[in-house]
């Protein structure tokens, strides 16, 4: 090919403005070949926040929501990390573990500002490096994302047991308030969900990113086309385990105490939200536009179990005929997207 | 035997209104370009799909099996060109899979099924495939007679073979066309469909051509040319298939290989690509021209020396390899997968080997992206596509422009072309050679290795014949036909050797 065709200032679609061009390829590229899952998803979060609001009035008011998306927070974090690890045809269980172990390590070692600051770095920096060993074992050495993952969430567990071997300890009061307080009128849980949502946005628009969706639509294909797949899947797991960090910090916000098992009961929501949000477990498709309304389907979920008065044990059997449920959903969607598909052709 | 297999169809687009019939005692063609129906039109007949309009006839009795299974029970056996055999099973558990003979204690009875298995090979006059092995081990071409023998196994009234050849060398597509020869003596019909016009005309007795879902017509095969199918296929006169020669190979080295060998079938290779030039490759399937290619791109290890454009280079990963400024296009004997990637769409597809150049700060811009793709879609004729089309949704030869597309945005000198016409239609092939022709006119080298002997024989400045690991022979352009090419692919000098071989089918 000579260097003359590759000249990059020729524009292919002169007449339309970019803006416009853009705007009317983004919704194309959605309604044409894009997915209608996610969009399913935010349908069936408005569907349990109206059913709750319906049940509970005044949830619609800024301070309730504000109290449901700090409920959200924490498994919304979570779920960003697990929805990446997804995107490659990976799952990542160790979230679990980072969680418990961050909450104790806060718990136990959060006393004023400065070991706040100092502790919290430590933390997010220990998230980050224990993804990394799942992303080495998984990318360098091929391991099972599965098996791999099942390992580091019980080494992880058992390094929180020894760092607090029941629920307590503590945080600063002045810290566990963050979630609650509101800034320029609105809640900070919001700001938080709107910043991850940017940050997503911004993500996604990463070379890293499009490497993430090209080795899980085809790992073989991507390697050929010249994305380092090692490389990659480190960054991808210690992504996960920089969120599970993360979330480990919201959560504690919420419980004002450390807790070694917190994060074993979270490991399922989390995949649930990233399926729920219509990201395909295979990997290559979805996004966390998606998992942020099956984080909020999941606390709703909940929200509305407790209005009716139920035993809490029940949040957990629902949470998993949810999933059955997405997952059913999802494929009923996909198959009648596949249909409308061949008839265009 | 069976009569009247009749189809309509209005709602969906993919076949519309098509109306089908073969005889008993006849060997009826189906042709058309990739996306013109033929395999939708098999997967309806087969149950894999359901008609939105229209019925089958079988026997002159409505046909409506539920699935590929109880087709082939009821006398329609369809050998598929996606061959739906279970890799992990051995070759008799997948010929009797599902109606496995049973021991008292209603478990399987492996070795009488192998045995069965034995049999039946021996029957069809196969040899050299163990019922025992698993399917995974086998080669492509030897799962593509595995899935033949399940079908035949049925004992089918109606034999269809949806591209059965393409994976098959020489003598086997010989045998396979013999034995739908005796078939049809037998009394039964059959639907071939191929893409290779000389084996459609050898062995068919009438045609019919599809275009865009529709049927164009049927014709007795004696009464028209090869170049009335083309046409009827293409909607149009195709000119030319194989391109005027505008490049010569010039003076300049591209790509020098010294003794490259790998752990697997590669045994010291000895190559020189030139500027301009396109060498062709051939050989029998697995004799190492497939890792003489993923060596060379990185994708395996190799020992000996490679130099591009003069520089001792080290691949370690397709991305050296990508660096040093070469680019590949391989397509497997499956066609499926490495190369192109199904969820994403064609931009996305195209710019991914290029993505180091195209971010600002890490961030890809849209706009710039698409400008970047602009003259591959140009290029490539692809115009016609959409770019935020998924590539899993494209036809079988869009794909293959895809993937070839995005390394030529990498500004590759060095180009290797692995099978890439294999199942494509007439006239994609005809713009792959003109592309190919272009490439080479303006300073490019191509590595092109291809199954298709013709193609060997009238697109290559030079051919190179590998055979067990090495290249035994080179011809120049027009110094061999087909015949002696093929003589030369066995490992033999003369024509004995393949007369020998032509009654047997080896693995």
């Amino acid at each position: 090919m000579s260097e003359a065709k590759l000249d990059v200032s020729r524009s292919p679609d002169g007449h339309r403005s970019p803006a416009l061009r853009s705007a009317t390829g983004a919704f194309g590229a959605w309604t044409r070949s894009g997915d209608i899952r996610p969009l399913a998803a935010w349908v069936l979060a408005l569907a349990f926040l109206f059913t709750y609001a319906a049940l509970q009035p005044g949830t619609l008011s800024n301070t309730q929501l504000g109290i449901i998306c700090a409920d959200t927070l924490p498994l919304a974090v979570l779920a960003l990390g697990q929805g990446i690890v997804i995107l490659t045809a990976g799952i990542d269980l160790s979230v679990g573990g980072v969680l418990s172990l961050s909450t104790t390590i806060a718990a136990t070692h959060f006393t004023n500002g400065a070991t706040m600051v100092v502790w919290g770095l430590v933390i997010l920096a220990f998230g980050m490096a224990a993804g990394a060993v799942n992303g080495v074992l998984v990318g360098r050495f091929g391991l099972q994302p599965f098996i791999v993952t099942l390992a580091t969430w019980s080494i992880y567990d058992g390094i929180a047991l020894y760092v607090l071997p029941v629920e307590g300890g503590q945080v600063p009061v002045g810290f566990a308030n963050w979630i609650n307080n509101s800034a320029s009128g609105l809640p900070n849980a919001i700001w938080a969900l709107i910043v991850m949502v940017v940050i997503w946005l911004w993500f996604k628009r990463t070379r890293t990113a499009r490497q993430i969706y090209a080795i899980g639509s085809d790992r073989e294909g991507a390697r050929i086309a010249g994305v380092s797949i090692d490389r990659t899947l480190v960054v991808t797991y210690a992504i996960s385990g920089f969120c599970a960090a993360a979330a480990a910090l919201f959560y504690v916000m919420l419980t004002a105490s450390g807790d070694p098992t917190s994060g074993d009961s979270l490991i399922l929501p989390s995949v649930a939200a990233v399926v729920i949000g219509g990201t395909n477990l295979f990997g290559g498709k979805g996004g966390f536009v998606g998992t942020i309304a099956g984080a909020l389907t999941l606390t709703l979920l909940g929200d509305v179990i407790f209005v009716f008065n139920l035993p809490s044990y029940w949040t957990v059997v629902a949470d998993g005929l949810l999933l059955i449920l997405a997952v059913l959903m999802g494929g009923a969607l996909q198959q009648l997207q596949l249909r409308r598909m061949m008839r265009r052709q | 035997m069976a009569r009247g297999i009749s189809k309509a169809f209005a709602g969906v687009k993919a076949l519309s209104g098509v109306s089908f019939d073969v005889v008993g005692g006849e060997i009826h063609a189906l042709l058309g370009e990739n996306g013109a129906g033929k395999s939708t039109l098999i997967k309806v007949i087969a149950g894999v799909y359901h008609a939105d309009a229209g019925e089958v006839q079988f026997r002159g009795e409505r046909f409506t099996p539920r699935d590929p299974d109880e087709s082939s029970r009821k006398g329609v056996g369809v050998v598929f060109q996606e061959l739906p055999l279970v890799p992990d099973l051995t070759v008799a558990e997948n010929i009797f899979f599902n109606r496995q003979p049973l021991t008292r204690l209603r478990t399987v009875a492996g070795r009488r099924m192998r045995s069965r298995a034995q049999e039946l090979f021996e029957d069809l006059g196969l040899r050299g495939i163990d019922p025992g092995r698993q399917v995974r081990d086998l080669s492509m071409a030897a799962r593509q007679l595995v899935a033949i023998a399940k079908v035949l196994s049925y004992d089918p009234a109606v034999l269809v073979l949806d591209e059965a050849t393409s994976a098959l060398g020489p003598a086997e597509v010989s045998w396979l066309l013999d034995h739908a020869r005796q078939c049809a003596i037998s009394g039964k019909g059959i639907i071939f469909i191929s893409h290779r016009l000389a084996e459609v005309q050898e062995a068919c007795d009438r045609v019919t051509v599809l275009r865009n879902g529709q049927s164009v017509g049927t014709w007795q095969l004696g009464e028209v040319g090869g170049e009335d199918l083309v046409a009827a296929m293409l909607g149009r006169r195709l000119t030319q298939l194989y391109s005027p020669r505008r490049s010569e190979p010039t003076e300049k080295v591209l790509l020098s290989v010294s003794n490259l060998s790998t752990s697997q079938r590669l045994r010291g290779v000895n190559l020189e690509l030139h500027s301009g030039e396109i060498l062709g490759m051939c050989g029998l399937e697995g004799q190492g021209q497939l890792d003489l290619f993923l060596a060379l791109f990185g994708v395996v290890k190799s020992h000996g020396s490679i130099s591009v454009e003069g520089v001792p280079r080290q691949f370690h990963s397709p991305r050296d390899a990508i660096r040093a400024g070469i680019g590949i296009a391989l397509v497997p004997e499956d066609r499926k997968g490495e190369g192109m990637l199904p969820s994403l769409s064609v931009r996305e597809n195209l710019s991914l080997p290029s993505l180091e150049h195209l971010h600002r700060f890490g961030i890809l811009g849209r706009d710039v992206e698409q400008q970047f793709i602009g003259p591959a879609v140009k290029d490539l004729r692809i115009g016609r596509l959409d770019p935020e089309q998924f590539v899993g949704t494209l036809s079988g030869g869009n794909q293959q422009k895809v993937v070839v597309g995005k390394f030529l945005l990498t500004g590759a000198k060095v180009l290797l072309f692995y099978d890439l016409t294999r199942g494509v239609d007439v006239g994609t092939k005809a713009e792959i050679f003109r592309m190919m022709e272009d490439l080479a006119a303006d300073g490019a080298g191509i590595l092109y290795y291809s199954s298709d002997v013709t193609e060997l024989v009238n697109v290559p400045h030079r051919i190179a014949v590998v055979f067990e690991g090495q290249i035994i022979r080179e011809f120049r352009h027009g110094e061999c036909g087909e015949e002696s090419l093929v003589a030369a692919m066995v490992g033999s000098t003369d024509q004995e050797a393949l007369v020998s071989e032509g009654g047997e089918v080896d693995s």
